[in-house]
């Protein structure tokens, strides 16, 4: 009996070489929860183009967009698992939704084989150029000595921006007023027309800080950024806690051939390494991810536990 | 003169045969997608982005954007000819435009379109090449409580859009505000009437929606017309150019329109969307006998069609100075640059002018081209009409249902098409106009998205909407539109209770 | 004379006060809010109160004035179209694009009283194969082309 096993398990790990192998032998469909045109979408063409190139298959994205990423998710998740079928991974869906909505459609890590890291965007604290404030210590003094007086804008409830001011808030227990707004785009015209006071925005705004019309303090990553090198992180500045970084990565239906993961890992990995690929990325604000899929998927683990506990302490809930 | 010199140096980069063979294309393709009921822009370029990363960037963007005018002068074609808007501009040439075409006029509507959207195009480009950077601050000017004040002139007007009972109108604007705040909450992440669907959550679809109430809708009260009415044409086709008389009614609307386009198309937050809106109240308003309107009043196409392309090419303003896309194709134009390493934002004027000017340049290139297009085609289109009832419905029926399919690639829209569509039955049959519905869904989520962030920065201080000049200034418009509105209604009513009385 | 002269406008009525009623209900457990905290339900039932009060005011202006003609429904048509829809959503990813089109090209024409089998049958094809060429190759709209139980989803 258990030898039977054994032979049947052999026999498919050497089917599952030889799709290997052979992979990929047709064009790769790329599903990105999306519409066309957003943070996801971009960061998936720009991978999918060179990423293509590598394989020798083209990569066609489909844009399946809905309920702040769900839909897509979950239409992924339901997908043949032969590596024909693979999903851009985000913050939102991924890590941040689970908590938030109650008609998932999908299991955020049982549902998924995360293949690879592509890369992270730390979150900045920024305030309009005509903002009083000079420093992250000014903008965090004077919200403590006037409660519920500065306003922060966000591209909407539970979004990078919104989760950033809840983990300063809690960090430094400031008193600030939420100002929601649909998209990144209206919440940083709003940011620089001075209608809301700051912002804990993602790399979107280096445009207006080098056109002089944004002032950026502070960085919300473990690191500086090497975009923004002068820029100081929150945990430097003695504020803790205060670590949101949107990523991006590339994922499979669960039950993906272990052998294609690994393919597909390698060939992100070494397209990332590329001086190409760096040196867009460091432009952009970006980190590019390394690792292996299983750092993916402690690293998706870890995100996921962490915005729960952020999200709860918030008491955000859509459904 | 600096704008010339820097228009010269905008023409001599988009004018270069290459530049203007893809402004060709872009526009052919633009108008061929835009003709196609459901199909908006959106996809299309989101399709063709792959094939744009070999070009020169600014080859690329004269590209994308050849296929959004086109779009959009496209989707008026479909609006004209079988009474199907693709998008929000063409709701409105829809009320006067299919009138003239039932009446052997489409020659002319298409061809008043055509020339208005040219006119507008040309005068939005030089407004864009001179005040770009001035106006993107005044659109800056526009915080919640301009744009709340904004939304309530706009909801004013949805009811001079109808022809028939003001109250009716005003009914349907509600519940076309009803209909808008579907979905996600912005300002507290609630899912309203979602009923636990997924798709919901997103709200529902335009493209869905229209499809219903006006594809599925009018085709079939048109099948239960007898076969000799159903026919779109009830009259031959006169000509397909515009008679001197035609060209004279048009000449003020088109240049009304345009200013009026212009100036909303700056504002980021859905100023486009009005402009057609805009246009049609005013000329409504100002002419001498307004029950033409909705009957086939050339006007009513000329002006709205200049508004809405003018405020398709001011709408470039924020995205060009700012590198803040003020709609979709906006968003995609802006991946687009990403793709080609550009990063859009304040400072593409100043570090790549070739790129500023020559997109403007190709602005004008790319209207030109539509002009010059869609003349010829004027008298293709009209053939269509000439297709037997029986033939043509199945195929619009066909191409709706997958252009609801293809707004999100998701069926469920279709079940949305569907139940707008036995909606739309009902709303027909009831002489409920459709319009102010779609209006009150634009506008609604923003009305209401607006009020609550003004109150929250004002912390619940009602005074805002007053003390702040431009927005006073909107709600008193907005009022004196009231009164304009309502006195003929009161007045008309007084007349048929006198009439009973007698 | 009859109660109700304008059917028309007090059955829009009677449809605008369902609605109004709808989000009333519906919203009741939505956060109504303060001025400046306004809650997701407040917009809602500022509708749906004015919907009603609108609504009702319309049948009541629907009992006098002038007497209207009846409304004849048809519901055959309608029944038609959105059904010849509703076999494009169920039978699409089964059936394939090319095949789904001619069905409800089909279904859609049976519309007409002046519905050819041959007729339709044949602009059924041209049309599937029409919209097969430009909406999935053109456009890339992900829908099969042919049966999908030809194939194993290939």
């Amino acid at each position: 009996m258990i030898k039977s096993i054994t032979i049947v398990v052999a026999a498919m790990s050497c089917v599952g070489l030889a799709m290997a192998q052979s992979y990929p032998s047709r064009p790769i469909k790329l599903i990105v929860p999306w519409p066309p045109g957003g943070g996801v979408d971009t960061s998936a063409r720009i991978i999918a183009q060179p990423l293509a190139e590598r394989l020798g298959q083209p990569i066609v994205i489909e844009n399946k967009a809905g309920a702040a990423g769900n839909i897509g998710t979950a239409v992924a998740a339901q997908e043949k698992p032969d590596g024909y079928t693979l999903l851009m991974g985000s913050l939102s869906p991924n890590a941040v939704n689970p908590h938030m909505y109650s008609n998932l459609g999908f299991d955020p890590v049982n549902d998924f084989e995360p293949i690879a890291l592509a890369y992270t965007v730390p979150c900045f604290l920024v305030v309009p150029a005509a903002s009083p404030f000079n420093s992250a210590k000014e903008v965090i003094d004077y919200a403590k000595a006037n409660p519920g007086k500065l306003n922060y804008g966000s591209s909407g409830i539970g979004s990078s921006q919104h989760l950033a001011t809840i983990m300063l808030q809690k960090s430094t227990g400031i008193d600030v007023v939420h100002v929601s707004y649909k998209g990144t785009g209206p919440a940083e015209t709003a940011l620089v027309a001075g209608q809301v006071d700051f912002m804990v925005d993602n790399p979107a705004s280096f445009p207006f800080i080098e056109a002089g019309r944004l002032k950026v303090f502070a960085v919300g990553s473990p690191e500086r950024n090497p975009a923004k090198p002068d820029v100081p992180t929150f945990d430097e500045l003695g504020v803790t806690g205060v670590h949101t970084s949107v990523f991006y990565g590339l994922m499979a239906p669960a039950k993906t051939p272990k052998e294609i993961v690994d393919r597909l890992n390698k060939e992100l990995n070494e397209l990332l390494q590329t001086e190409e690929m760096r040196t867009r990325l460091t432009k952009m604000g970006a980190v590019a991810g390394t690792g292996s899929a299983e750092d993916f998927r402690k690293y998706l683990i870890s995100e996921i536990e962490r915005y729960g506990v952020i999200v709860k302490s918030a008491g955000i809930k859509i459904e | 003169m600096d704008i010339i010199n820097n228009l010269v140096m905008g023409f001599g980069v988009a004018a270069t045969p290459m530049n203007v063979f893809y402004a060709f294309v872009g526009a052919l393709v633009g108008t061929l997608i835009g003709v196609l009921p459901g199909i908006g822009p959106v996809p299309t370029i989101a399709m063709l982005l792959p094939l744009t990363y070999g070009l020169p960037t600014v080859t690329a963007l004269i590209m994308l954007a050849g296929i959004y005018y086109g779009a959009s002068y496209g989707g008026s074609t479909t609006a004209i000819l079988v009474n199907l808007p693709g998008e929000m501009s063409s709701v409105i040439t829809v009320l006067d435009g299919h009138k003239m075409a039932r009446q052997g006029r489409a020659g002319a509507a298409l061809c008043v379109a055509a020339i208005g959207s040219f006119f507008a195009g040309c005068v939005a480009t030089m407004v864009i090449a001179a005040f770009a950077p001035v106006l993107s601050e005044v659109a800056l000017k526009f915080d919640a409580a301009e744009y709340f004040s904004l939304m309530v002139l706009g909801l004013i007007s949805a009811i001079v859009l109808a022809h028939g009972s003001v109250l009716k109108a005003l009914l349907m604007t509600l519940l076309g505000l009803l209909f808008g705040i579907v979905g996600t909450d912005v300002t507290t992440g609630v899912a309203r009437f979602s009923f636990n669907i997924p798709e919901l959550v997103d709200g529902i679809g335009f493209v869905a929606m229209t499809m219903g109430l006006f594809a599925f809708a009018e085709i079939t009260t048109n099948l239960e017309r007898t076969s000799g009415q159903r026919e779109l044409l009830a009259e031959p086709i006169k000509r397909i150019w515009l008679t001197w008389q035609e060209f004279k009614q048009s000449a003020l609307p088109i240049l009304r329109g345009t200013f009026l386009g212009s100036l909303l198309g700056i504002l980021p937050g859905g100023g486009a969307t009005l402009s057609s809106f805009a246009s049609y109240t005013v000329e409504k308003k100002i002419a001498d006998d307004p029950s033409r309107f909705g009957n086939g009043a050339i006007e009513g196409v000329a002006g709205p069609e200049a508004a809405n392309n003018a405020g398709a090419q001011t709408s470039f303003i924020p995205m060009l100075t700012l590198g803040i896309p003020s709609n979709a194709v906006m968003a995609l134009m802006a991946g687009a640059l990403i793709m080609h390493d550009i990063q859009p934002g304040p400072e593409i004027m100043t570090q790549t002018p070739e790129l500023f000017w020559g997109l403007i340049a190709s602005m004008w290139i790319g209207n030109a081209m539509l002009i010059v297009l869609n003349l010829p085609l004027i008298g293709l289109w009209i053939r269509l009409l000439n297709i037997p009832y029986r033939l043509l419905f199945p195929m619009i029926i066909l191409c709706c249902t997958i252009g609801a399919f293809s707004s999100n690639n998701n069926m469920f829209d279709v079940w949305v098409a569907i139940v707008f569509g036995f909606l739309g039955y009902i709303f027909a049959k009831l002489e409920c106009e459709p319009a102010p519905l779609l209006l009150g869904y634009i506008l609604g989520p923003m009305l209401e998205e607006n009020l609550r962030r003004a109150l929250i920065l004002s912390r619940g201080e009602y005074t805002v909407f007053v003390t702040r000049p431009i927005s006073l200034v909107m709600l008193l418009l907005a009022v004196g539109l009231l009164i304009l509105v309502i006195l003929p209604a009161v007045s008309k009513k007084r007349e048929v209770v006198f009439q009973e009385e007698e | 004379m009859p109660l109700i002269r304008q059917p028309k406008n007090f059955l829009s009525g009677l449809l605008f006060m369902g609605f109004g009623l709808a989000s009333l209900i519906i919203s009741r457990s939505y956060i109504i809010g303060t001025a400046a905290k306004m809650g997701a339900g407040y917009f809602p039932r500022a509708l749906g109160i004015i919907l009603i009060g609108l609504g009702a005011l319309l049948c009541l202006l629907s009992l006098r004035s002038t007497q209207e003609p009846k409304i004849v429904w048809r519901w055959r048509p309608l029944a038609i179209v959105l059904l010849s829809v509703c076999s494009f959503i169920w039978l699409t990813n089964y059936l394939g694009l090319i095949l789904t089109s001619i069905i409800l090209v089909l279904i859609s024409s049976t519309a007409s009283e002046e519905f050819r089998w041959k007729e339709a049958l044949i602009s059924g094809v041209i049309l599937g194969l029409a919209a097969t060429a430009l909406f999935v190759y053109g456009l890339a709209i992900p829908l099969p082309m042919w049966p999908t139980f030809f194939s194993s989803g290939a």
